[in-house]
């Protein structure tokens, strides 16, 4: 999408710089980092858009064989239905709830009406989720060009970093413009991307081991520092020898 | 996942032990653990936070704490012992040299 972005220095492709590689969010705190980076191939990408093209492809015949079909009041099954499509995890690696790349399909005399709050219970993470009302949705997210309907968790766990100014990257797809993005099938490869596949360069950034960029941090930009302790350490060490020797009974005469 | 706010707490308890100790007890060496304890209280901040914010710095940060914590307590217990030669006590409070 032409942003140009880092990686995240926690990353052990910082120093690789693979000529592609795949991102599950971007984070911006002293720059516009990019978290839980996979290096990819572009084959790879593209199974993963054929296989994501096919589920959605899948879903929206479902859609359109329910608008086809006539319910008992007249409507058809989709406008008296309500349907929810997407991943429970918004970035896999890390587990993260917020901003959940789901597709919300049906009309508005399903459960759903535009002033009522809608309740998910979300039983794969204990908690119960709250969307705002249509009527109280931004029209146009300034950022990433989408609609994202403000949620929050009236019940269980909530998400510690709610609260810091990260800028989200999702696209999250709503069934106004379901048809076309490609951002959102993106968005999909990307949330689903290290799990569905098992890549093998996709070590979660939480839990890879980070000795080697700490060990590189450590040589090249604090290697003053480092080198400072090695003599605090050395004249500690000669300290505490000189305090602790025993020393010698005082000789008569001095 | 645990979020950073639990290490956050587990740091507040160990530093609120350690200013504790520092300020009550009378032993100087169990002075110097509390110190120690204080020490490693900034210790798991830096590391929460480090992880918090996806940024080593802190964790180098932590490992520089731990070096100057080494060097404080091998000097610490060198005074104590040279101290304990001299005046044959550990006890903060009969240490009055420096009172005239």
């Amino acid at each position: 999408r032409g942003i140009k972005f880092w990686v995240s220095p926690g990353s052990g492709l910082r120093k690789r710089q693979p000529k592609w590689i795949m991102a599950a969010e971007l984070v911006e705190t002293t720059r516009l980092y990019a978290r839980c980076v996979a290096q990819v191939e572009p084959e790879w990408i593209e199974k993963l858009s054929d296989i994501d093209r096919w589920y959605v492809a899948q879903f929206s015949k479902f859609l359109q064989k329910l608008a086809a079909t006539p319910d008992v009041d007249g409507r058809t099954l989709l406008d008296n239905a309500m349907i929810v499509y997407g991943s429970g995890n918004a970035d896999g690696n890390r587990h993260t709830h917020d901003n959940l790349p789901v597709i919300l399909a049906g009309g508005p005399q399903g459960l759903w009406v535009a002033d009522d709050y809608l309740f998910v219970a979300d039983t794969y993470n204990n908690r119960i989720v709250r969307f705002d009302p249509v009527s109280a949705w931004p029209r146009e997210d300034p950022v990433a060009g989408q609609i994202s309907p403000p949620m929050t968790a009236v019940f269980g766990q909530d998400d510690f970093t709610r609260g810091t100014p990260n800028r989200w990257d999702y696209a999250e797809p709503t069934n106004q413009s379901f048809q076309g993005p490609v951002a959102g099938q993106l968005v999909f490869a990307v949330a689903l991307g290290s799990e569905a596949l098992g890549l093998p360069a996709a070590a979660p950034e939480s839990l890879e081991p980070n000795t080697e960029s700490v060990g590189l941090r450590l040589f090249e930009s604090y290697i003053l520092p480092f080198e400072i302790a090695s003599l605090l350490l050395l004249v500690a060490m000669i300290g505490a020898v000189l305090l602790g020797k025993r020393q010698k009974p005082p000789r008569r005469g001095t | 996942m645990i979020p950073t706010s639990h290490y956050l707490y587990l740091a507040l308890a160990l530093f609120t032990i350690g200013v504790l100790g520092v300020l009550t007890r009378r032993n100087v060496i169990i002075i110097l653990m509390s110190i120690e304890l204080i020490l490693n209280a900034v210790n798991i901040n830096l590391v929460a936070f480090a992880r918090h914010f996806g940024s080593v710095d802190g964790q180098i940060f932590a490992i520089f704490v731990v070096t100057a914590a080494a060097a404080e307590a091998a000097i610490g217990l060198g005074i104590i012992i040279a101290f304990f030669r001299n005046r044959e006590t550990v006890l903060a409070d009969e240490m009055d040299l420096l009172k005239w």
